[in-house]
């Protein structure tokens, strides 16, 4: 594909030497990766904040990023299945937007994209079905930001004056291409780090009365190997393996935990109380159906039929399954959703067109 | 009075840095730069420093001789000469640190030497200024830790605890098996603090247990549950 080429590829055109950008990292975290040809700076991620919610990157100028991953949901849409642009639904529940700069692959389902930036020309470009539906609407979105002033400052700011759009580009008007729109929104996903919850106050910043006894015995339960949680939803973003500036800790992390015949990616639990419905199909509305579901599992181990060894080896009791409940709740963080609601957050709205 | 917990030392390499691990409490071998002929006072500092690390390591092996010694005179032979030690160290670091200023390994063990002399405040400020030279430096955050325990200054030595957890575990537990000995120390001399020592020992459980649960939140944690 020879957008996802360029993506790679092309050379940070005339951006000066970035200084070096200040992660704020919650205790704990490491330096996330940033791939060498998108690198961090403030400039590009306040523009890509801005991109990120702004409606006019869609087919119908009432979509944006945004509205399948809202910040007050830790960024997902509180649907089973995500709704485009023209209303049509996609095969999968949206995923959260939470630590997505560790991810090693992105997506429910398959091992590739490994990128965000290559990882965004889907819900940019599908066509089937359309999810902000741009494709063939570049050179448009192009012209549009360009004319923007506070954009046409953005963008300068962010990647240096223009030079002649690089063979591929989709779409160049002054500073503003695609590939910037791309790696401006990139850079901000890379900001969207979540490490504040009361759990990690409670591990990192000693504050041992922030967590109520029942979230401290749902944490026992969770990281115990009878219940097993822990073997899948590890890590620092409960997610199995992640990757980070000194690379990766393994490869991405698959599993099957009873919802699909096929290994479905092991998906962060931080903010998960935020984020429902469940599972990558959204089948279940909430928390204690997901916990009924692992009981479930647990009480079918115990008779000899394991899907994954790392899953609950027994059924687990009402008490058991409140606890664990009372843990995951304990894993939001509220600073992360109140960080980006901005006021001014557009209200986009899905069908017509 | 001296802190009862035997604390064996890990001497640091200072050319080729990486590779020091400072864990569990066992004896490690200190490594000496090599020498050279050329004396700038870098060259200096670096020679006054590898004398420190070959007395440290005597001192070390002194110490922990009088510990395992059953023979009091022994034992206090051994602790005497330990102390002697330390004290050759302290001013091979001290030298060391005058020569060079920015070598932040000589503070370190500047603030080693000192604690094993019993001189508190000395070693503090010796870590002080090793963790100014080099932000998050964790064997230092460990020494501080227990030369914090040292001054029975508790909440002192939990926060260091703290500060050392998120980035080098191995080296938290070695801290936490520290204040278990301090504790250990208080309880057998009870009228020695003012310290309540049940919260003491509550917070320790408290870590203790959250260390072991939350073990694969870490890189090496969530890499094994993958195997
Ligand atoms: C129509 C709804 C919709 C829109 C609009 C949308 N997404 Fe998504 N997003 C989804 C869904 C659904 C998934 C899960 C995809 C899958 O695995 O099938 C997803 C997944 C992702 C992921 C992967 C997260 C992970 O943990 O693997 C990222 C990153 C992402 N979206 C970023 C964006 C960005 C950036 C935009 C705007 C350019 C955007 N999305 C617009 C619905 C949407
Ligand atoms: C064998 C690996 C494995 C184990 C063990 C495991 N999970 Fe999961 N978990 C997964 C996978 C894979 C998914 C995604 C499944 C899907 O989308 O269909 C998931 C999804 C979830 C979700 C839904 C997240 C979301 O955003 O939709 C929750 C909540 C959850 N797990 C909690 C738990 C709890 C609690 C336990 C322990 C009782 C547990 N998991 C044990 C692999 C595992």
């Amino acid at each position: 594909m020879l957008l996802a080429a360029l993506l790679a590829v092309a050379a940070t055109a005339r951006a000066g030497p970035p200084a070096a950008y200040a992660w704020q990292l919650p205790r704990g975290f490491p330096p996330p990766a940033v791939p060498a040809d998108n690198p961090m700076s403030q400039a590009k991620v306040d523009l890509g904040r801005r991109l990120f919610f702004d409606p006019r990157l869609s087919v119908t100028g009432r979509y944006s990023c945004a509205s399948c991953h809202q910040p007050a949901r830790a960024f997902s849409d509180g649907r089973a299945l995500a709704l485009g642009a023209t209303g049509a639904t996609l095969p999968h529940n949206a995923l959260a937007l939470v630590n997505v700069a560790y991810s090693i692959s992105l997506g429910w389902t398959r091992r590739e994209p490994r990128t965000l930036e290559a990882q965004m020309l889907e819900p940019m470009l599908n066509e089937h079905p359309v999810e902000l539906g741009l494709r063939g609407r570049e050179p448009a979105l192009c012209q549009a930001l360009a004319a923007d002033q506070d954009y046409a400052a953005g963008f300068a700011a962010a990647f240096g004056e223009p030079g002649e759009a690089a063979a591929g580009e989709p779409c160049a008007a002054g500073a503003v291409t695609f590939v910037r729109i791309v790696r401006a929104i990139a850079a901000f996903e890379r900001t969207l780090i979540s490490g504040g919850s009361a759990f990690d106050r409670y591990v990192f910043r000693g504050e041992h009365d922030v967590l109520p006894a029942s979230a401290k015995r749902g944490m026992a339960l969770f990281f115990s190997p009878r219940v097993g949680c822990s073997g899948c939803h590890s890590g620092i973003n409960f997610a199995g393996n992640w990757r980070d500036a000194k690379g990766a800790t393994g490869a991405a992390s698959f599993a099957v935990d009873g919802t699909s015949v096929r290994p479905v990616r092991v998906p962060t639990l931080r903010n998960v109380a935020l984020t429902a419905p469940y599972m990558h199909d959204g089948r279940f509305a909430t928390l204690e159906a997901v916990l009924a579901h692992y009981a479930q599992l647990g009480t079918q181990a115990a008779r000899g039929m394991s899907l994954d060894p790392r899953l609950p080896r027994a059924g687990l009791t009402a008490d058991e399954r409140a606890e664990l409940v009372a843990f995951l709740d304990s894993l939001t963080d509220p600073a992360f959703v109140s960080r980006f609601a901005a006021p001014d957050e557009p209200a986009a709205t899905a069908g017509g067109g | 009075m001296r802190t009862a917990v035997p604390v064996s030392c890990a001497c640091l390499l200072l050319t080729a840095l990486p590779a020091w691990s400072n864990g569990g409490g066992s004896m490690s071998m200190p490594q000496r730069m090599p020498e050279v002929r050329q004396q700038s006072p870098a060259d200096l500092a670096r020679s006054a420093y590898n004398d420190g690390v070959r007395y440290v390591k005597k001192a070390d092996k002194a110490q922990a001789a009088s510990l395992e010694a059953k023979d009091p005179g022994k034992k206090d032979k051994q602790a005497k000469e330990a102390q002697e030690l330390y004290g050759k160290a302290l001013d091979s670091f001290r030298q060391a640190a005058s020569l060079d200023f920015t070598m932040p390994e000589a503070w370190n063990y500047l603030g080693y030497s000192s604690r094993k002399l019993g001189k508190y405040d000395e070693a503090l400020a010796a870590y002080e200024k090793a963790l100014s030279l080099k932000p998050g430096y964790a064997d230092a955050l460990e020494y501080r830790g227990e030369a914090f325990l040292g001054l029975n200054r508790i909440s002192d030595a939990q926060q260091a605890y703290l500060d050392l957890y998120s980035g080098d575990r191995g080296l938290a537990g070695k801290l936490l098996g520290a204040m278990k000995g301090w504790l250990a120390t208080q309880r057998a001399n009870p009228a020695s603090t003012a310290i309540n020592l049940d919260d003491v020992d509550k917070w320790i459980q408290e870590r203790a247990q959250i260390a072991g649960q939350t073990a694969s939140l870490t890189r090496a944690g969530t890499a094994a549950s993958w195997r």
